[in-house]
């Protein structure tokens, strides 16, 4: 009977929470008056030839707690709305975790093991089974066949333009699901990390975020106030990576970064070159 | 006779000496040869500073990415036509490739019998491409023809061969 009702006062508390926020497109509740929306159209050359409309993402800011949506900006839509290819974002990881794997696991092949050099016993005329050496694998303490042999490195080369699918796919995807926010810049105004973590509260950004900057160096108060928190990272654009995409829920590219990627990209994309690029690789070397 | 022996050994011992006191030189490659100093006594050239003649210059420099193709309009002896179609014309849109070329393919099994043709790029309703597809070609060859839909990359694959069918088809729909 307590039982029962220690169930029911439980869910009449549950019900008195707050409804809990899912997403970040929810109209914004406060007003900004001074912010001048920043609307950036671009004109994309190939622009008349988009099946997919061209995206348009809310940039923000992130020198207040509460989200400011200072503008709209325009993003390619063969970088940032491809298709969703799991299956090329799977290609990705595996190859990432595999590429750095080296398995130290080690065995003694039936040489290596200690002793073993005389024949056991008699080939004919003891009743026995015929034996040569003491450390063959049938034995007991003796060596391992086909055993794994230390170092085995697991390294190779996923195709150029499988990579390139798998980030466009992968920025995509993120995008698709709201986990894809643009920031003017990575200015905060202190190197407190409590204002990092409030913010990503505040934010619904969950747990862990990426942070992408154009350049390598960042500002001081974010790089203080993230070096502490294990699941905040800063990278610069040049590593961003679909390994560390996926590892974190949200990726928060500053305005510059999302152009210098797509900019890189499509270069990729449409690069004259690519017969040179890809000679080393080609399997029917001359 | 034995005179000329010793002076022709005399002369060897000579040149072996001064070949020591060089140092080896490889001429195999062109790494080793020595450098040119002076260009004027090769080449004759004057430097200009003339805007006008950079397009000279430039049109030699490899292009960083693929050119466009001319504009519509334009007959080549080579057949090639340009895309016409807008991506909104259709319920299904068919996007040329990096090089400008339609996305079709023909893919033949090791030793060549099994044939198939493979179209890329597709965005849109695959399904209604496929009808009017198989639709033309069955129509042309008097076959019965058998295809298969992967709606997740947006290709479909055709059973034989049938490339410049399907290319027939894509150009009076402007792809």
């Amino acid at each position: 009977m307590s039982m029962l009702f220690r169930r029911i006062v439980n869910k009449l508390q549950r019900a008195t929470c707050p409804p809990l926020k899912y997403c970040t497109t929810v109209e914004n509740q406060a007003k900004i008056d001074d912010v001048v929306p920043i609307i950036s159209e671009i004109q994309y050359d190939d622009g008349n030839n988009f099946y997919q409309k061209p995206r348009q993402v809310w940039l923000e800011n992130l020198n207040t707690v509460e989200e400011k949506k200072l503008g709209l900006i325009t993003l390619h839509p063969h970088i940032y709305a491809a298709a969703p290819r799991i299956d090329i974002i799977h290609q990705n990881v595996r190859w990432q975790r595999m590429y750095r794997w080296v398995s130290y696991a080690h065995t003694k092949t039936r040489a290596e093991v200690r002793g073993g050099g005389r024949k056991p016993w008699p080939q004919k005329g003891t009743g026995r089974a015929r034996h040569g050496s003491i450390r063959s694998p049938l034995w007991r303490g003796g060596g391992v066949a086909h055993g794994p042999r230390s170092p085995t490195p697991h390294f190779y080369m996923l195709p150029f333009y499988t990579r390139i699918a798998g980030l466009t796919a992968t920025l995509s995807v993120k995008l698709a699901q709201d986990d894809l926010h643009i920031v003017d810049e990575l200015e905060i105004p202190t190197s407190e990390p409590s204002y990092v973590e409030q913010l990503i509260e505040e934010r619904n950004w969950g747990p862990s975020v990426l942070f992408i900057d154009s350049y390598d160096i960042m500002p001081t108060n974010i790089t203080l106030a993230t070096d502490q928190i294990k699941h905040v990272n800063i990278m610069p654009f040049y590593g961003l990576n679909v390994y560390s995409m996926l590892k974190h829920n949200t990726l928060v590219l500053t305005e510059k970064a999302a152009r210098l990627i797509e900019e890189k990209l499509l270069y990729h994309l449409h690069r004259a070159d690519n017969n040179q690029l890809l000679r080393p690789f080609r399997l029917n070397q001359q | 006779m034995a005179a000329l022996r010793i002076f022709a050994r005399g002369n060897l011992v000579v040149t072996t000496t001064l070949s020591v006191s060089q140092i080896q030189q490889r001429w195999g490659s062109y790494k080793s040869s020595s450098k040119y100093m002076t260009p004027e006594d090769y080449t004759d050239y004057e430097i200009t500073k003339d805007e006008n003649e950079w397009k000279y210059v430039e049109r030699l420099l490899p292009y960083k990415i693929i050119p466009k193709p001319p504009t519509i309009g334009n007959k080549f002896p080579s057949g090639y036509k340009p895309a016409s179609a807008s991506p909104k014309d259709n319920p299904y849109f068919i996007e040329r490739t990096k090089n400008y070329m339609q996305p079709v393919y023909l893919y033949r099994s090791p030793r060549g019998i099994k044939k198939v043709t493979e179209i890329t790029k597709i965005q849109g309703n695959i399904w209604a491409l496929e009808h009017d597809i198989k639709k033309y070609v069955e129509e042309c060859t008097g076959r019965k023809i058998a295809t298969q839909i992967h709606e997740f990359a947006g290709l479909i694959k055709v059973k034989g061969d049938y490339v410049n069918r399907v290319k027939e088809w894509m150009h009076t729909k402007g792809f």
